[in-house]
């Protein structure tokens, strides 16, 4: 009995020590909504005869912490992401090793940055989605900026995610610091306060809001026709809806700082085993074929110019022109504060 | 074969075992007889290895046996409770030593069926050990213990919860069956009357030490202390603050020593009408009571001097008030030093 | 148990003892020394920002009131079903056992949906009770309330308390009662005389680990309390993840776990001088006879039927219905792989990995957890504090371990973090308490001569403990391995660490189905949610085969 105990330690010591490393591996670190056809990654490990480990660490935030707490010993070579929401975070925490892609060219200059220790590679935009059916059986006109949502005709239509947990609930919560600023008059929280007093519902997460709340997205078990999701969620309604040809039944309202934008980011991962094979890696996230392939895999656009877009986002998804800001760096700082104070004001 | 020395243990604070020494010869039966909470119990424990805290030496044909452990003694504990095994079958647990043995399954199968005829239970060895009497019961955990062959088996009050006829007669049968396999055994009871039928020697045990190691018919006819009297059963036991006239007795019987603490009159010594043996003393007595005890009355009288005499009796020898004689042999007034 | 201290003895109890070391004590140790160390020097700043503001002694206050109330709840609704499940014979009363069993391995958000589906402002009975009362309002609010909170905690928990109970109850056996019976004891009296004075150490027991739970709660009161509630287990989350504030982080899992610690010695101390003495022959339940008994089983089943099966089935009636007609297209569409992507899993691919992981999670749990259980079995000073240490996983934040893991087992031979390992690993974790839970009263029922006889029969303490202790606790090893498996089976929280396709599990799928954007994902996800808890009753009614077939062979 001790005799197989000990023997069944060894073995297992043994299988972890072998699986430590692979030398032409390629370690992509990622977060749970990463996702991308199969074929495009074994043309990229045909071409450059490295294999690509695909390595998940939770959700965005999650992914960055435990990253900044392995940095002496890196959980892989490449970091792909990370958003504008927390980039100052693993920026301050000194994960990446620098790199300038020779593919930057490519890219949109409102995604480009001083520094290289990141890369852009996606974006999409947090916005309000609709039910069309309700707003036109109840002839309602629909909202034409956040202000008006604070409106005695919209009461009880909204459904929000709480910022503390929710990316796209965080994202709404800084598209309206960004429209009202943090003054103590007329400010966000004042701002908040009136959403409160018109029956603002806040769910935990996206799918909660979406598929417990919003009229379209549960089924009609939820009451909410306006909830917060993302500007591709239209055309993913299509894409996945029982009868894709009978159209549109959602919209996203993209007028003027309604929406905020969150850009992905990818970095090479400071000491890590592999830095040539993450360069390359980086490199081939700015190809035409990947950048192609992410919208209907992740429903995020390309952040490089001329990118061919599928027939349903040509068809359905509208990018906003003027999106809110808010600095990275501004993010980082006040993320705590403005969310507490959030709370306080929506729990006072 | 076994040979314990100065053996002490203690449950805390209380001492359960005092300096106890103690030797076993090959094939002998040895009773360990004495009131509850004497220390039986936990000497056996100890034997067996159940007990690890305790001071002496405990040899085993001249080999020190201390740092052996309880499954590699090779000895079998028969326990009071039985400690069947309730999951298993008669057969099955008859056969658990054997298969930690390591013995083959042909070989197992062969000597479980032999101990279930042997102990009288052929054809119930299927039986589930709870469905079984207290008597079938416990000659499964006698067939058990002794199945693997034991240097040595012990019992601890193995016959404790059985009515008495079956205990009787259980204790006869062990006997034979122990005998007949050689086994060396100590025996744990608290009845006289079992130890009796089953033991080659008795080892009267109190407060955690042996009073006495004897034949039982030694032990019975020459008691060391008032104690091991007592717990024989033994009456008419005096001390000395009882009536003077019976320290007359011993004096004139030439028993009392300086030493002597209790004096013993042994009923075989006590008789009505006519002495049993010379030289005796008769006595003018009262007819007290008789209490009926079956086979025997026991005959209760107020002699002269005023001190009373217990014994059994075939008859009643004559009504409740009516004078008596009784005659005591000097040679069965004795003289106790404990 | 006392015999196990000898040479051998030692090496099978530092089994566990080592396995909660390196895969528990060692990380958590490692991950709060990284947090209030950052500098190398100790910084407690930490600790006084929790005294300095009242939010976070409200937010422990909060978390303890609402287990409090949770479990008592769950006792007060389960202690009577127990007793009828111990003590009568009816008719689908074991399917009734292993269906109040499935909402265990159910994700919240899985379950939040189908409480919204159910009682909803919109749900299945807000409709009923609007169409049969013709009213124009929902007469059932619920959403975002302590209500529902307690609603979900009884609705996850109940099982736990009910098997604990019923096993033991069945184990007592009712003689006491009926001599109490005898000198008249009725109603009430007999309750609170007989019943729940002889069943303490089972109610004590199921009490704590509910308590455990509801305490620790995070998907329940995030999911379904909403915003204005949060307990210590949430905040812990919220620090770690959102705010990366670790060393705060470290402070309330400190709290947390220290608050959990003391619970568990002075219930430890209760419970250790408590000993039942098994029946001789298994009580053999009986039908109901009298009327009353009869209603006793109706109510009974009624329960439980209410609470725990209409959420199941409003999931179900989700997962096959679209508008009004059976459609099982989306259970089709998972075998189907529509999209070409990398990370897509079949669901055949994630029910074998969830098997995989909860069989040798649940073997790992019952082996180290029937050796922990002799350990803290034995008479020794020390005992309370095994127990209590065992317990400790579970009221250990999940966010705070996983972190202990990324920076504590990274090197060889301990490179775990990576590995598919680390999920078996940690499911075991958290299952070790609920075998020691299920196993220890047995263990304490059985008289130690049988083992002694054992052992002076030769057996070597390991064969002791395979040949006579492990088909004596037949039943309640059973128990324990049904929640072993379950726990397992339901738990996603570490698969998130780790990535190889051969990590994914049921639950992750559905997670990730649920994250995609579509109505046909979110319906894939129920469908999966109604596999997820087919192939855990199908694992329920295999163990439990696996245990009569077990007894036969010893």
């Amino acid at each position: 009995m001790k005799l197989r105990m000990l023997m069944i330690f060894i073995l297992v010591v043994a299988t972890l020590v072998a699986q430590a490393q692979a030398a032409d591996t390629v370690v992509l670190v990622t977060h749970d909504s990463f996702a991308i056809s199969e074929s495009l990654l074994d043309s990229f490990e045909a071409q450059t005869g490295l294999a690509v480990e695909v390595l998940r660490a939770g959700d965005a935030g999650q992914m960055v912490n435990q990253a900044i707490l392995s940095k002496n010993n890196p959980l892989g070579d490449v970091l792909y992401g990370v958003d504008n929401t927390f980039l100052s975070r693993a920026l301050a925490g000194e994960i990446f090793a620098a790199y300038q892609s020779p593919a930057l060219d490519t890219v949109a200059a409102q995604f480009l940055r001083d520094d290289f220790f990141v890369t852009p590679v996606d974006f999409g935009d947090v916005c309000l989605n609709y039910d069309i059916a309700w707003f036109e059986e109840n002839e309602l006109s629909l909202p034409q900026s956040l202000a008006e949502l604070a409106d005695e005709k919209y009461a009880g239509l909204l459904a929000v995610q709480n910022p503390a947990t929710s990316s796209p609930g965080l994202a709404f919560l800084l598209a309206t610091i960004a429209n009202f600023g943090e003054a103590d008059e007329g400010g966000y929280l004042d701002y908040w306060a009136a959403l409160r007093a018109n029956d603002v519902l806040v769910a935990d997460g996206w799918t909660d809001a979406y598929y417990g709340e919003f009229t379209i997205g549960s089924r009609g078990a939820g009451t909410r026709p306006l909830v917060v999701s993302y500007a591709s969620s239209p055309p993913a309604e299509v894409i996945y809806a029982e009868d894709p040809s009978a159209g549109a039944v959602t919209g996203a309202l993209i007028e003027d700082g309604m929406c905020f934008r969150q850009v992905e980011y990818v970095g090479a991962l400071q000491g890590s085993a592999n830095q040539a094979g993450a360069q390359l890696l980086i490199d081939f996230m700015l190809s035409a074929e990947f950048q192609a392939d992410m919208p209907l895999n992740m429903f995020v656009f390309p952040v490089v110019e001329g990118t061919e877009l599928p027939a349903e986002f040509v068809e359905y998804a509208q990018v906003p022109a003027q999106p809110a800001f808010v600095a990275p760096a501004d993010i980082e700082a006040k993320r705590e504060a403005w969310i507490q104070a959030w709370a306080e004001a929506m729990l006072r | 074969m076994l040979r314990l020395v100065d053996v002490s243990h203690a449950y805390g604070d209380v001492v359960s075992l005092r300096r106890l020494s103690l030797e076993l010869t090959a094939g002998e039966i040895l009773c360990l007889l004495g009131p509850s909470g004497c220390g039986k119990t936990t000497l056996l424990r100890i034997i067996a290895g159940l007990e690890r805290d305790y001071s002496g030496e405990i040899q085993l044909d001249g080999v020190d046996i201390r740092p052996v452990l309880a499954h590699e003694r090779g000895f079998g504990l028969m326990f009071q409770d039985y400690a069947l095994f309730p999951h298993l079958s008669a057969r099955e647990n008859i056969a658990y030593g054997l298969k930690r043995r390591g013995d083959n399954r042909r070989d197992i199968q062969r000597q479980v069926g032999d101990w279930l005829e042997r102990v009288g239970l052929a054809g119930l060895g299927g039986r589930d050990v709870t469905a079984l009497s207290g008597g079938q019961m416990q000659r499964v955990a006698l067939a058990r213990s002794l199945a693997p062959n034991p240097r040595l088996l012990m019992l601890d009050e193995p016959l404790g919860s059985l009515d008495a006829q079956l205990r009787d007669q259980l204790a006869l049968e062990l006997r034979t069956l122990l005998k007949a396999a050689g086994i060396s055994a100590i025996y744990v009871t608290h009845d006289r009357r079992e130890a009796y039928a089953i033991a080659d020697r008795i080892a009267i045990m109190d407060a955690g030490s042996i009073q006495q190691c004897d034949s039982p018919r030694q032990l019975y006819h020459a008691p060391a202390t008032g104690q091991v009297a007592r717990f024989l059963g033994l009456r008419n036991l005096y001390s000395r603050a009882d009536n003077a006239a019976i320290w007359k007795l011993a004096e004139q019987a030439g028993a009392l020593r300086s030493d002597t603490q209790h004096i013993l009159i042994h009923p075989r010594g006590i008789s009505l009408g006519c002495p049993t043996a010379a030289p005796a003393i008769g006595y003018a007595a009262t007819f007290l009571e008789a209490v009926f005890r079956g086979e025997n009355w026991d005959i209760c009288l107020r002699l002269e001097g005023d001190w009373q005499l217990t014994f059994s009796a075939r008859e009643v020898p004559a009504q409740v008030g009516e004078p008596v004689r009784v005659f005591v042999a000097l040679g069965c007034v004795l003289a106790l030093a404990g | 148990m006392r015999l196990l201290l000898s040479r051998s003895g030692y090496a099978l109890y530092l089994l566990p003892l080592l396995f909660l070391g390196i895969f528990f004590l060692y990380p958590l140790l490692t991950i709060f020394d990284i947090s209030l160390r950052p500098g190398g020097a100790l910084d407690l700043s930490a600790f006084g920002r929790l005294v300095s503001s009242n939010y976070y002694i409200e937010t422990l206050l909060f978390t303890s009131y609402q287990a409090a109330l949770s479990t008592g709840l769950t006792l007060l609704l389960a202690t009577p079903c127990a007793y009828v499940f111990a003590r009568y014979r009816f008719v689908g009363k074991s399917l009734l056992l292993s269906l109040a069993t499935l909402p265990f391995v159910l994700p919240t958000v899985v379950v939040a949906l189908a409480f919204a589906a159910l009682i909803g402002k919109n749900g299945l009975l807000n409709d009923l009770l609007r169409a049969l009362f013709s009213l124009d309002y929902a007469p059932i609010q619920l959403e975002r309330s302590l209500g529902i909170i307690l609603i979900a905690h009884v609705f996850y928990n109940f099982a736990i308390a009910l098997r604990i109970m019923a096993g033991y109850w069945a184990s007592v056996g009712f003689t006491t009662e009926e001599a109490a019976r005898c000198l008249g004891a009725s109603g009430w009296s007999l309750w609170r005389d007989i019943r729940l004075p002889l069943i303490r150490p089972a109610l004590l027991s199921a009490g704590m680990l509910v308590f455990i739970f509801c305490f620790t709660s995070f998907g329940v009161v995030l999911i379904l309390g909403g915003i204005r509630f949060a307990t210590l287990e949430v905040q812990i989350y919220y620090q770690a993840v959102n705010i990366f504030n670790l060393p705060l982080a470290a402070a309330l899992s400190i709290v947390q776990i220290l608050s959990m610690l003391a619970l568990m010695l002075v219930y430890t101390r209760q419970q250790r001088n408590l000993q039942l003495r098994l029946a001789s022959s298994a009580t053999i339940a009986r039908s109901p006879r009298s009327a009353a008994e009869k209603v006793a089983v109706g109510c009974c089943v009624a329960l439980i039927s209410l609470l725990l099966l209409s959420p199941l089935v409003a999931l179900l009636a989700r997962a096959v219905l679209v508008e009004g007609r059976i459609d099982l297209s989306n259970f089709a569409a998972l075998a189907e792989k529509s999209r070409a992507s990398l990370l897509f899993i079949a669901p055949l691919e994630a029910i074998v990995n969830s098997l995989r992981f909860a069989s040798l999670a649940m073997l790992a749990a019952l082996l180290l957890g029937i050796i922990a259980a002799s350990l803290i079995n034995r008479h020794g000073g020390l005992a309370r504090w095994w127990d209590a240490l065992f317990m400790l996983p579970l009221a250990t934040s999940a966010v705070t371990l996983g972190f202990g893991f990324i920076v504590a087992l990274d090197e060889p031979p301990l490179n775990l973090r990576a590995s598919w390992l680390i999920i078996p690993i940690s499911h075991t974790l958290v299952a070790l308490p609920f075998v020691i839970r299920c196993v220890l009263p047995a263990m304490r029922a059985i008289p130690p001569s049988l083992g002694e006889a054992a052992q002076l029969l030769g057996a070597k303490p390991h064969q002791k403990l395979l040949t006579i202790d492990a088909p004596l606790l037949g039943r309640s090893i059973a128990v324990g391995a049904i929640f072993a498996f379950t726990v397992s089976m339901g738990e996603f929280g570490a698969s998130l660490f780790v990535a190889q396709r051969e990590s994914v599990t049921m639950p992750v799928v559905i997670y990730r189905l649920l994250g995609d954007p579509g109505f046909a994902s979110y319906r894939g996800a129920l469908a999966m949610s109604v596999l997820l808890m087919l192939v855990c009753a199908g694992g329920f009614i295999f163990i439990e085969r696996l245990r009569v077939a077990g007894l036969g062979e010893f």
